[in-house]
């Protein structure tokens, strides 16, 4: 219960009984699968929701976007999927950080004026809007949106 | 509670540190689960206050072990469904916890309904570690700190954490203000208990949000003062309401003490909501419980609400229909057992 859980720290209502939690994969960490645990569904379905009505435009958001191609998809380390922490905000080693560098280093200042342009803040900024409408912290889920729709609406020139 | 206050519920310090090398546990093999075990035991052994501690492998404890430990807050949902590679070390006094390959690979909880008592207990738990780990390699990043699994965690390694219970600001309709508040003042928030996506029960769960390397004290104190406002202003609103819109507040206690006494299905919500507002009637003295102190009455009602969390949490939908059953007939027996009368307001 506690904190993070206690990310942050509520108590999930979480099924515990043995059935439950093996058909979760919570008895082998390693086939657990992050949204899950992080989001227990219905959360992650209301989230996913949310993110989808948000970005309405980008349909082909996160699959692709151009100069993706010398970015490696993988942790080489421990075989982490670069996909998976765009979509949880997780990672899998402490070399994941240096690994998949790039996607956060973009990240902090959601308000500042510049397009920091480019594709890798353009995943970073969705995983910044699923973080902030997660927090249900709509404020900044709007200010992300519209930088997202910035984005979308003049691709690089 | 009892020497609480009537609104800090517990304050909870998380330490966390990961080995370098090794995936986070939410993403490692059996293997490397006991390799972190093996090189990360003896560190908490080495600590004095864990000599006589009491250590449990999660692959050999039941299902009914970890429901008791879960209902002691002694583990975290995450950890009580772990397996193999997962250690618990609890202080003799369990005061302090140490999970091996939680969400990290070591992760320290220290708690207390006192914010400086857990503080100080943190900060001589740090001492120690720090002591008894001189030679871990652990992940750390000169700029960003110590790493964690989640990159917006990475830094100090020490969270702190307070839960509170806000029926005055929640009937007040305050908590929105209070939520884009907190988000300005970098703490979260969030319910501590969840129902589905809702809060239930006025009770929140507020974090510091991780901050660089060295900004360890700077943050306690901010985040005590932050909490200690937040303590003030939820007192105040309470003060409020019994001056400027005392047939509200009655009413809402009325209905809540009409639906514990005499409903025969109660959903964990209605539960949970109901209790919050019987332990505020309590705590204002709008119910008396001779020979009852309010104090011992507001902590068996807590005690009361964890209890019907975890066991709905462990029963799952299933068995909703009979907990419902239950619940409100253990509180309408609970209600008869104990005399009580509403003060002449309620007249
Ligand atoms: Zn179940
Ligand atoms: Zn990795």
């Amino acid at each position: 219960m506690f904190l993070t859980q206690i990310i942050n720290g509520q108590v999930t209502e979480l099924c515990l009984c043995e059935d439950c939690a093996r058909k979760r994969g919570l008895f082998d960490p390693q086939t657990l699968a992050f949204s899950e645990k992080f989001f227990p569904e219905a959360f992650k379905e209301r989230v996913d929701k949310i993110v989808r009505e948000l970005i309405e435009k980008g349909e082909q958001t996160t699959s692709s976007p151009a100069g993706e191609k010398d970015v490696l998809t993988h942790c080489p380390v421990c075989a982490f999927p670069l996909d998976v922490y765009r979509r949880t905000g997780r990672l899998g080693c402490p070399d994941c950080y240096t690994v998949f560098a790039r996607e956060f280093a973009v990240a902090p200042a959601v308000t500042d004026e510049g397009d920091g342009g480019g594709d890798a803040s353009r995943a970073s900024l969705e995983t910044q809007l699923r973080e902030a409408v997660a927090r249900e912290d709509y404020e900044t889920a709007a200010a992300l949106r519209d930088r997202l729709r910035q984005l979308t609406e003049k691709p690089q020139a | 509670m009892g020497l609480g206050s009537d609104v800090v519920l517990t304050s909870v310090i998380r330490i966390t540190r990961n080995l370098k090398g090794y995936p986070f546990p939410g993403w490692s093999t059996a293997e490397s689960r006991d390799a972190v075990v093996t090189a990360l035991l003896p560190v908490v052994r080495l600590m004095r206050g864990y000599r006589n501690g009491c250590e449990l492998d999660m692959s050999e404890l039941s299902y009914e072990q970890r429901c008791a430990l879960l209902e002691r807050k002694l583990l975290t949902p995450c950890m009580a469904a772990r397996g193999a590679g997962c250690r618990v070390v609890l202080s003799p006094k369990k005061q302090t916890v140490f999970m091996l390959n939680e969400e990290e690979h070591l992760v320290a909880h220290c708690f207390s309904c006192s914010y400086q008592d857990a503080l100080s207990a943190a900060s001589r738990l740090l001492r120690e570690l720090e002591a008894a780990s001189k030679d871990i390699p652990w992940a750390f990043d000169p700029e960003m700190g110590y790493l964690s699994s989640l990159p917006s965690e990475a830094g100090d390694g020490i969270q702190f954490s307070q839960v509170l219970h806000l029926p005055g600001l929640q009937l007040a309709g305050m908590m929105e203000a209070v939520s884009r508040a907190m988000d300005k003042l970098h703490v979260t928030m969030g319910p501590f208990y969840a129902d589905g996506n809702e809060g239930t029960g006025n009770t929140y769960i507020f974090s510091s949000v991780p901050g660089p390397l060295d900004s360890r004290s700077e943050i306690a104190q901010y985040f005590g003062e932050v909490m200690s406002r937040m303590e003030l202003r939820e007192l105040q609103v309470r003060c409020q309401l019994q001056e400027n819109d005392l047939p509200r507040l009655c009413d809402s206690i009325g209905r809540a003490y009409g639906l514990l006494r005499h409903a025969h299905r109660l959903s964990l919500r209605e539960l949970r909501d109901a209790l919050s507002l019987l332990i505020l009637a309590t705590q204002l003295g709008h119910v008396e419980w001779t020979p009852l102190l309010p104090s011992e009455v507001v902590a068996q009602l807590g005690e009361l609400v964890h209890c019907f969390s975890v066991e709905a949490a462990l029963g799952g939908d299933a068995q909703e229909e009979a907990l419902s059953l239950k619940r409100a007939m253990t509180m309408r027996s609970w209600l008869s057992n104990r005399p009580h009368h509403f003060s002449t307001l309620y007249d």
